[in-house]
């Protein structure tokens, strides 16, 4: 080892070089903006899934429990916002990706480190404006602030709107950064063949945020100056047009819906790599199936107009372009079964979480298909049908990929694990707590239960039940995770530097890591799965420090 | 196919005709996906409990596996191609309604829904319709969107203000008795529900809780009738107002169509703007009395005789043809057919008696 | 795995820590500032695509519309708009060249020329403000140019029309901010010969500002 990374190898990692709010405020070091976001997500998260069991604890039984019908209708369109364009948009790119695609292409950071804090700035002060919005009584509008309800909405729901705007321009910022970063700033010998799944995950996702999110963010600045200046080209008493603000709505965030689940399969295919120790199977076909699948999104806004808005033949050639990513999301499903045969799998937490994933993607996809099915669909649309395969998605597919993600990279983030069997009782609780809530939810949208329902029929009272049960355990889970995780932080004991074993760059950085990520510049002589080639150094779980032979300078 | 008057544990009952159809591929979809979720389910914890790590047993280099690439994309272009395909057939029937369906104009707003049948009677929140015959929904909404659904039929359609939109249903008859030979306007077969599946807000106070409070509990009754039934139960027609004994109009009693126009005339406004007897200064608008038969001069320096279908269009549809000399200032009243019907008698009866 | 020691040769005071070389960091710029023009494309697209939806729906209104709106002024913004794109052209070059002070003088020029457009612009609004051409429930009609009377829809006509003008008006305002800030540090000579960047990205992005111009005016004001 010489001298020069002996010293470097002294320095303080990225937590504790600088001290104080004020340090971590005006940083620029993209991992400290991405526990910045974190923090702010998981406070968003906390946030939604309170208003979520207030929304269980209404629905529990008929008629009215302890809400007012508006107090509902403000709960679940807030709820919906914050879960979406505050916690599960920027929770990949923002957080896993600007911590992690750096390291991961063995780069000292990213492309634009100021960028990414001004991304940071934006979506705070989105989120700010989406907590004054709630100050103003909130917003009733639903999560899609659909016009022409919007326009008779009161002021929370502008301001939301604008707060809306504001995350979607952050998202722009993130998604631009990790995308020239992927581009510009792998270390030498990491060529394409070898990025890593996560990378290509990220890349996917960056380009569905970067081309998406402005659609979305000039959608929203039009919708504000429809409600304050009243431009007239969404009220239809004015001459305006609903249904363009549909189409334009929906362009936007399609696509940036698909890029959360894209996230989770992304985290997905990096956890079974290094839980089966080896390279997912079909590397490239799964790459190419996730970009395949951010490209596909582009074409499928159309979905959501079907009940209203499109002809016979528009719904036709959108219910053939939707279907299309079904293609790619059966070759990632099939691959990672594919990656479990030959494998050899331990069944740590973060790999938990990756297979529930593959349960709730699984069945989220086929029940999207009912939706898909015009005929069946028509009937099955803004019925809790929806609302169910909604979540499966996206509390579901999305969270789980993205909690999982947490787990595997908490160590190498903080510097300090968890109680494993405590996380793992966490995931029992949410995966059974999940399934209870929302398998219901099925049977109810298929017996008619329109969604948005403050009350309803009383021959539905008995599976709400049950779902409003599975709604709390999901909550405990999650207070328990949390709880697990936060007394994680505060083990006196250090995480390995390399606890799963993985062979991937990442782990190669002491955990946590210093400030420009490896003490020594990275040549890539391997592929990030290749375990064969690995060192017995590289995959041990001991110490944390790097090892000797990660650091030893080639000529 | 036979139709499940009962609901099953998943679907409500099959009330309409292309129930059948719906549920069977709600069956398929809904059985191939149990199948291929439990296959994934059980491929997944076999493997990984078969490959379950073992000291000293590494794990196999992974490849490319050219043969499941190809599997898996012609497997998920089978399931984009079965999907697409079985989703249209009945879907093409759902969106066509047949020529000889009974047409009811239906209007929406928060939260109520308006029915009118072909000859102008209109129903709140409630809508009698005709077993065994096609009925098609005209439907808008006046402020924002609702969706009219129908679980028991399968039907649903989203209505967004500033347009139009239709659905069409035909409701079967439940049970297995045979058309009665006697008529009777008030017998209904059976009732089910249409609600609201889009979301529309509510009311902030306990009354979101009351029929039609709220998005929750925008509905309406749906009675199903015999056809003949239904006939009777809309020949009672819409009321329209008549004289009463008294000497005031109102609802109740029978009377013609033109003593019902003369009512109207003034209940509907008319006759703020035109003078409806001879010898008294013109209104903002052309005296009616005696314009009957007579030549008008238009604005467009044409004239036309002013006859049945000429004042008919005049009411419908004031700004088409404006008369020289008046401005374009008569604005559309919200009239149904039968009440046009019975202003245009009253208006040809505006003349002296020979 | 192999590891190469952190280089320890002195690198150039403008070259960020992330990046390995100084044309490393030119093409992430370069790159990273085509994206955001890409980006850009989408954002205005939604508004165009509002434009088109509207258009095909009451051409006749689209043509009384576009009747009233002043050519002359809109013509003289679209050209000054060009020119402020040259200009933003020049500072490039010029930077290129290391010639630091006629960077400046260049970037000066856009900078005002960006103001002025805005200034014609603002003049149109007004004209159309003043004659109660506004959109939506603002819209009371007078003294219209070439017609008896307003055409039905028009008043969308207008509403596509400021939207347009105010996003892109934001949009030149972020503009000038970006050359405002190269101009600043253009002044305090952070630039040479070896290294202008960030000149060319925001003279890149400015031509972009401009060229939106380019679209919208044919399609506002000629139809
Ligand atoms: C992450 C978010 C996400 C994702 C990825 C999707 C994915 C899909 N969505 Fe979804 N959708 C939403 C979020 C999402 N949706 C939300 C939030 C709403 C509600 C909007 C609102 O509030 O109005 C909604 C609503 C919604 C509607 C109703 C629109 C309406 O209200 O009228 C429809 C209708 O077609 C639809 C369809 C689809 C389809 C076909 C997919 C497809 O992409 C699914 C494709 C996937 C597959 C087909 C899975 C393939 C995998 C398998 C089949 C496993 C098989 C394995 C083997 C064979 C081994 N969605
Ligand atoms: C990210 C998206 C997301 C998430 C996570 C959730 C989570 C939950 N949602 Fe949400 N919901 C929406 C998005 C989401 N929802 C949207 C878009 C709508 C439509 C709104 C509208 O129409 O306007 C909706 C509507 C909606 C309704 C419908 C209201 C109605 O139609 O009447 C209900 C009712 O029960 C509900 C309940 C719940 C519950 C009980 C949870 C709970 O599951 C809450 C707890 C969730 C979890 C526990 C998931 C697991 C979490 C993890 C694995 C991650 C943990 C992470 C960390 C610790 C970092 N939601
Ligand atoms: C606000 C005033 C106003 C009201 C209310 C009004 N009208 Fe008129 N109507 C006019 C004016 C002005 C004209 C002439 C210009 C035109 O032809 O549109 C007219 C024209 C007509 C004509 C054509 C007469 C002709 O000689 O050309 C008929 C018929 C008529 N109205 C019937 C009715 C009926 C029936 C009602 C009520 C249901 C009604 N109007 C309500 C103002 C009114
Ligand atoms: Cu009407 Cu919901
Ligand atoms: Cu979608």
């Amino acid at each position: 080892m010489s001298t020069a990374v002996a010293a470097r190898e002294q320095e303080p990692d990225y937590l504790s070089s600088k001290k104080g709010i004020a340090s971590w405020l005006t940083s620029v070091d993209p991992k400290r903006v991405a526990v910045l976001y974190l923090a702010a997500i998981l406070t968003f998260f906390a946030v939604g899934s309170v208003l979520a069991v207030l929304l269980r604890v209404e629905t529990m039984s008929a008629g009215r429990a302890m809400l007012s019908a508006s107090a509902y209708d403000r709960l679940f369109s807030m709820h919906g916002a914050i879960m979406v364009f505050l916690v599960l948009v920027p929770a990949f790119p923002a957080v896993l990706g600007n911590f992690f695609v750096p390291m991961m292409v063995g780069a000292r950071g990213l492309a634009f480190p100021r960028l990414a804090v001004v991304g940071f700035r934006l979506y705070a002060a989105g989120a700010v404006l989406a907590l004054v919005a709630a100050a103003l009584n909130g917003s009733d509008a639903s999560w899609t602030l659909a016009v022409p309800y919007s326009l008779h909405a009161g002021i929370g729901a502008t301001v939301l709107a604008a707060g809306i705007a504001l995350v979607a321009l952050s998202s722009i910022l993130t998604a631009l950064n990790l995308v020239v970063t992927v581009q510009k700033m792998r270390a030498p010998g990491l060529d394409y063949r070898r990025l890593p799944l996560f990378v290509w995950g990220m890349l996917a996702v960056s380009l569905v945020q970067l081309f998406a999110s402005p659609v979305l963010a000039a959608t929203m600045l039009l919708l504000v100056a429809e409600k304050t200046i009243s431009l007239g080209l969404f009220d239809p008493s004015l001459g305006g047009d609903p249904v363009l603000y549909q189409h334009l709505f929906w362009f936007g965030v399609h696509p940036i819906l698909y890029g959360t689940v894209i996230g989770a399969m992304a985290v997905v295919s990096e956890i079974l790599a290094t839980f089966t120790r080896r390279e997912v199977s079909g590397h490239r076909f799964v790459a190419g199936s996730l970009i395949a699948l951010a490209l596909l999104a582009f074409l499928g806004w159309g979905q959501h107009l079907f009940a209203g808005g499109l002809s016979v033949y528009a719904t036709l050639v959108f219910s053939a372009l939707g279907l299309l990513v079904a293609i790619p999301a059966v070759v990632i499903v099939v691959n990672w079964l594919a990656t479990l045969k030959g494998g050899s799998i331990a069944f740590e937490t973060p790999m938990l979480y990756a297979l529930g994933v593959i349960v709730l993607l699984t069945i989220a996809g086929l029940a999207n298909l009912f939706l898909m099915a015009p005929a069946v669909g028509v009937y099955l649309r803004g019925t809790a049908f929806e609302s169910a395969a909604l979540h499966y998605l996206l509390g579901g597919a999305a969270l789980f990929g993205f909690l999982g993600g947490l787990h595997y990279w908490w160590p190498k983030m903080f510097g300090r694990g968890y109680n494993e069997t405590l996380a793992r009782a966490g995931f029992a609780l949410l995966f059974i707590g999940f399934n209870l809530a929302f398998l219901t939810q099925f049977a109810l949208g298929s017996r008619g239960l329109a969604g948005a329902s403050y009350d309803f029929a009383a021959d539905f009272q008995a599976l709400q039940l049950v779902s409003s049960i599975g709604g709390f355990a999901l909550v405990a889970g999650v207070l328990l995770v949390l709880v697990v995780l936060g007394m994680g932080l505060a083990e006196r004991e250090r995480a390995p530097k390399n606890p799963w074993g993985s062979a991937s760059y990442e782990w190669l950085a002491a955990s946590p890591p210093v400030e420009d990520n490896f003490a020594v510049e990275l040549v890539m002589e391997r592929g990030p799965y290749d375990y064969d080639l690995a060192s017995d150094e590289e995959l041990s779980d001991a110490g944390s420090e790097e090892p000797a032979v990660a650091a030893t300078p080639t000529e | 196919m036979e139709n499940q008057t009962e609901p099953s544990l998943l679907l409500p009952a099959q009330l309409s005709t292309i129930a059948p159809q719906v549920d069977s591929l709600y069956h398929a979809l809904l059985w191939s996906s149990v199948v291929v979720s439990v296959a994934v389910v059980a491929a997944m914890l076999f493997f990984a409990w078969s490959y379950r790590r073992r000291p000293g047993v590494k794990a196999e280099p992974s490849g490319e596996n050219w043969p499941l690439q190809v599997g898996a994309i012609l497997g998920g272009a089978a399931v984009v191609l079965v999907t697409f395909f079985s989703g249209w057939g009945g879907f093409i029937t759902a969106a066509q309604a047949p020529d000889d369906s009974v047409a009811i104009r239906v209007r929406a707003d928060a939260w109520a829904w308006q029915f009118e049948h072909p000859n102008g009677l209109t129903e709140e929140n409630e809508v009698h319709v005709p077993a065994n015959v096609p009925v098609r929904l005209v439907m808008s909404s006046a402020d924002v969107a609702h969706s009219f659904f129908v679980p028991d039929f399968r039907v649903q359609q989203v209505i967004e203000p500033g347009s139009f939109s239709s659905v069409w249903f035909e409701a079967v008859e439940r049970g297995s008795d045979a058309a009665a030979s006697d008529t009777v306007a008030d017998r209904v077969l059976y009732s089910t529900r249409a609600t609201c599946g889009e979301y529309c807000g509510a009311r902030g106070d306990e009354t979101a809780w009351s029929p039609n409070g709220g998005h929750a509990t925008m509905s309406a009754a749906i009675h199903v009738q015999h056809e003949q039934d239904y006939r009777a139960f809309v020949a009672r027609g819409p009321a329209l107002p008549c004289r009463q004994p008294d000497g005031t109009c109102g609802i109740g009693g029978e009377c013609s169509a033109e003593e019902s126009g003369g009512c109207l005339f003034t209940s509907k406004t008319c006759s703020a703007c035109h003078q409806n007897q001879a010898d008294r200064p013109q209104l903002v608008g052309p005296t009616l009395y005696g314009a009957w038969g007579h030549e008008q001069p238009l604005s467009d320096g044409t004239t036309v005789a002013v006859d049945e279908s000429y004042v008919r269009q005049s009411i419908l549809q004031p700004a088409s043809q404006i008369a020289q000399g008046f401005p374009n200032v008569m604005p559309t009243i919200p009239l149904t057919d039968r009440e046009v019907t019975a202003l245009v008698a009253y208006i040809q009866s505006l003349h002296p008696s020979e | 795995m192999s590891a190469e020691s952190a280089s320890a040769s002195a690198s150039p005071r403008w070259l960020a820590p992330q990046y390995e070389t100084a044309a490393q960091q030119y093409e992430a710029a370069k790159l990273g500032t085509w994206l955001f023009v890409a980006q850009a494309i989408l954002f205005f697209g939604a508004v165009f695509a509002a434009y088109g939806v509207f258009r095909v729906g009451h051409p006749e209104a689209f043509g009384a519309g576009s009747l009233q709106l002043n050519k002359w002024v809109g013509g003289a913004s679209l050209i000054v708009a060009l020119a402020a794109a040259w200009m933003g052209a020049l500072a490039v070059r010029s930077a290129q060249l290391g010639k630091r002070d006629e960077v400046a003088r260049w970037l000066g020029v856009a900078l005002l020329l960006g103001v002025a457009f805005l200034v014609l612009v603002g003049v149109d609004v007004g004209a159309c403000a003043s004659r109660g051409l506004l959109p939506g429930a603002h819209w009371s009609p007078r003294h219209l140019v070439g017609l008896a009377a307003p055409v039905p829809y028009m008043s969308t006509f207008f509403g596509v029309y400021f939207a347009m003008i105010g996003l892109h008006a934001l949009y030149v305002l972020g503009g000038i901010g970006w050359l405002a800030w190269v101009l600043v540090r253009a002044n305090k000579g952070d630039f040479s010969k070896d290294y202008w960047n960030p000149v060319e990205m925001a003279g890149l992005h400015w031509a972009f500002v401009c060229a939106v111009w380019v679209f919208a005016y044919p399609l506002l004001y000629l139809v």
